[in-house]
């Protein structure tokens, strides 16, 4: 009887270990106006012929009231005070906040003032900061209240309250949102209200599906856990090619058409977040704003960390300490956007690309590297990058008591790591290949270029298993699964997914071992419990495997594969009425699901309910008109039919 | 180096909350007095705010005393007394709007402290400048002091010591100047 039951893995199995980063888009709205126009100077500068256009335009975003600037800029008398203050911090370009600089990559909503700009700035402070005539004031800004995208479809808040103490070093901690959605979910967008923004500096989103932050959470003391950076082991890859980046002045925007990203059930969103001390104690809560789309994803881009972390080693005092990475293209892509990533001794960060005939296209340039003002920047039209272009990193670090922001007085050796006295050298580059499956051509030759660097290293095997594992090539996908296993035996995700490996190669007996040795690692890695209950299924092992079916229904009540292969499961076991009811709503769940639709005809030709039943296999037929499966049970039930 | 100020000062427009006229020089023969020159949506200024109470609670009680003064004559006595409230200035308070305080010790940023002996007739302007290096330019700060000024200068004051006028550069908020 069960032999003719279908049942469902989580598949694919893929394994993308390398921390996670996604992302809303940077703010394009307020493009600044930096080319240079050379007009001749205005006899007498004003404020609302002149400096009211540029500070309404470039400061006014963040200089309003709830913003992260500390006043407003929405009056002449609000500018006319400052007035010195922003001829100072405009001449030495530390206002607008613009770290690269201009000229190396076309980045997206620069906002940054052009020489001309900044000159008028100045003499207008010089002049006495006059008003100018009333007739030629410009409207002050309007700004959208509240949601910028209107009400989300989801709104996720933090449980509890935060505390960022009064004083003392910044702050880097990341808190754990639950995500109530049922299913899976296509996110178009997403808007983080961070709280008070004079606290919050900036903010990465992660999406985590195994609950290996939660872990962490509930070891760390307090709300959330500590880290400047985080890394996430996830089974999935979809969510990890996105940048989800909020800093001051960033709204939410939509993802490029056909570039939503998927949002599962029973997944955690992450929120790694550099907090400033204000001189009081400040309590934050940040609230996420999810908007869905009913439209699968089209375009598929992925994530590429340049980084050499094992090779930063900085000597105490060392000005000039060069860290370096490349990756060789092996396929055509498009660029859209940058990450670029050190924390304080970081001093210069490069990232170009050299093409294959010998020009140099530069990507991004920062020469005064400032950790606070770390951003997410997009490309203002892709950078189209033919295959055999070299990507390449450059950071310079200044590790002597002359750099200000060392975090060690007097200086100290320097070495990789997630505190804010380690340092990091990492340029994420987002880019999107001519084809979806090009992503496993760019995984399997960026993992392989890993392992030059890191022999034996864990997130290089797990992930070039998974790129192999795709590519249809499941024996050099097991043996790079062992040697991930080599470096980090106790990896449930990997041995969830060697399991899987190994069924899918027909070897069942050892499937079920590393299922269960995933679970003995990870206990509530509900994953493994599923395959496992499955595969059980597979070796007629129904009784036994029942009860890890059981628990993963119950931990996913909408998840329809865990639904049919529970009602499978019972149908085998004799247990026909809850089996029944079981795939029923497993086809609820999913109409589209062929297995559902055919185990639930079973289930029904079973009980007698023959005209039901057929009813559940043409409903399958038309899901998948040729199965041979379905249409032998359908022609045995007609065959029944007749009989009686 | 040491800018020194010393001679008659008429202060006819320095405020307290309640708008009486109040004077926060150190009288002939009294104890040292440090002035902090500070404004309600100073964030560089905020942040010294757990630094400035730690400087009270230790020194006051050993005769220095201490005055937070606001030279932004729009800030309000309410707008004031609800600042000192959020970040535990409990410390009294005073409005400078025609900055005759400001032009007395020619500080020009908030924060800025200017710190007054009066061992003498008259108060003698001992130190005029920074709390501490951490800021050394806009958007660029140590990730903690290296040196203490304020804090050597109160330490100094308390030990008797009588001090040559000096001052140190100081980053913040600049004072606008008066319509």
């Amino acid at each position: 009887m069960g032999s003719g039951l279908l049942y469902g893995l989580y598949r694919p199995h893929t394994a993308d270990l390398t921390p996670a980063i996604a992302a809303v888009l940077v703010l394009a709205a307020a493009a600044g106006c930096a080319r240079a126009r050379s007009e001749p100077p205005p006899e007498v500068v004003t404020f609302n012929r002149h400096v009211a256009p540029i500070v309404y335009r470039n400061c006014a975003p963040c200089h309003r009231p709830g913003e992260a600037g500390p006043f407003s800029l929405l009056s002449y008398a609000d500018v006319r005070k400052r007035a010195d203050q922003i001829a100072r911090v405009t001449s030495s370009r530390y206002m607008p906040p613009w770290p690269p600089e201009h000229g190396y990559g076309e980045l997206a909503g620069e906002r940054r003032l052009s020489d001309d700009q900044i000159a008028l700035l100045q003499r207008w402070a010089r002049e006495g900061a006059p008003e100018g005539p009333p007739a030629e004031a410009p409207a002050p800004p309007r700004f959208p209240e509240g949601w910028q995208l209107g009400p989300p479809d989801l709104v996720v808040e933090m449980r509890e309250t935060y505390t960022v103490p009064a004083e003392g070093p910044d702050v880097f901690r990341n808190f754990v949102l639950p995500v109530p959605v049922k299913g899976a979910r296509y996110v178009r967008a997403l808007e983080l209200r961070p709280g008070d923004k004079k606290v919050v500096h900036h903010a990465n989103v992660l999406v985590d599906g195994t609950g290996s932050a939660r872990q962490r959470d509930t070891s760390d003391p307090g709300v959330g856990f500590a880290g400047m950076d985080v890394e996430l082991e996830s089974d999935r890859f979809e969510p990890d090619s996105h940048f989800l980046f909020w800093k001051p002045g960033t709204a939410a925007v939509t993802e490029p058409p056909g570039m939503a990203w998927s949002l599962d059930a029973g997944t955690d969103l992450v929120l790694n977040m550099h907090l400033q001390p204000t001189g009081k104690p400040e309590p934050i809560r940040p609230v996420v704003g999810l908007y869905f789309t009913d439209e699968p994803p089209t375009r598929f881009p992925m994530l590429l960390q340049l980084e050499h972390d094992g090779a930063i080693d900085i000597p105490a005092g060392e000005k000039h300490f060069v860290v370096a990475d490349h990756y060789d293209l092996p396929v055509d892509v498009e660029v859209l956007g940058v990450y670029p990533h050190a924390h304080y001794v970081g001093r210069d960060v490069q990232g170009f690309a050299a093409l294959p005939d010998g020009t140099k296209k530069w990507l991004i340039w920062i020469r005064d590297w400032d950790f606070a003002w770390q951003a997410v920047y997009r490309f203002a039209r892709p950078v189209f990058l033919p295959r055999g272009s070299r990507v390449e990193m450059r950071i310079a670090y200044d590790n002597s008591a002359d750099n200000v922001r060392n975090p060690n007085d007097p200086p100290r050796r320097v070495v990789a790591g997630n505190r804010s006295t380690d340092e990091m050298g990492h340029l994420w580059i987002q880019v999107l290949p001519r084809q979806r499956d090009d992503r496993w051509v760019l995984q399997e030759t960026f993992m392989r270029r890993r392992l030059e660097k890191y022999p034996g290293d864990f997130v290089a095997h797990a992930n070039l298993a998974a790129a192999l594992e795709q590519r249809g090539q499941q024996e050099d996908a097991i043996v790079e699964y062992r040697q991930a296993l080599r470096a980090r035996p106790d990896s449930a995700a990997v041995l969830n997914n060697l399991g899987a490996a190994l069924q899918a190669s027909g070897r069942l007996d050892d499937a079920v071992a590393q299922y269960r040795a995933a679970l003995r690692a990870q206990p509530g890695y509900l994953n493994a419990r599923h395959n496992l209950g499955g595969a059980l299924v597979l070796k007629g092992a129904f009784v036994e495997a029942l009860p890890h079916l059981l628990d993963a229904v119950r931990a996913r009540p909408d998840d329809a594969t865990a639904r049919n292969n529970l009602g499978g499961a019972l149908l085998a076991t004799g247990r026909v009425e809850e089996s029944i009811r079981e795939l029923r709503r497993a086809a609820e769940l999913d109409p589209r699901s062929l297995n559902a639709h055919y185990n639930l005809g079973r289930a029904l030709s079973a009980r007698g309910r023959v005209g039901e039943a057929a009813a559940a296999f043409e409903q399958a037929l038309r899901i998948a008109p040729e199965d041979p499966d379905v249409l032998q049970a359908l022609s045995e039930l007609n065959a029944g039919r007749l009989r009686n | 180096m040491g800018y020194s100020w010393a001679g008659a000062l008429a202060l006819a427009a320095v405020l307290d909350l309640a708008g009486g006229p109040v004077d926060p020089l150190p009288r002939p023969g009294a104890g040292p007095a440090v002035l902090v020159f500070v404004r309600t949506d100073c964030p560089i200024a905020n942040r010294y705010a757990p630094e400035l109470r730690r400087l009270h609670d230790r020194y006051a009680r050993r005769g220095i005393s201490f005055w937070l003064v606001y030279p932004d004559p729009s800030e309000t006595p309410e707008a004031i007394r609800r600042h000192q409230r959020d970040f535990g200035l409990g410390f009294r308070a005073v409005r400078d709007p025609q900055h005759e305080l400001v032009r007395a010790t020619l500080v020009s940023v908030t924060p800025e402290a200017a710190v007054f002996t009066s061992n003498g007739a008259e108060p003698r302007l001992v130190y005029r400048g920074r709390i501490d290096d951490r800021y050394v330019d806009f958007g660029r700060a140590r990730p903690a002091p290296t040196t203490r000024d304020l804090r050597e200068v109160l330490t100094a004051l308390a030990a008797g010591a009588t001090l040559t006028p000096r001052t140190t550069p100081a980053v913040g908020c600049f004072i606008p100047p008066l319509e």
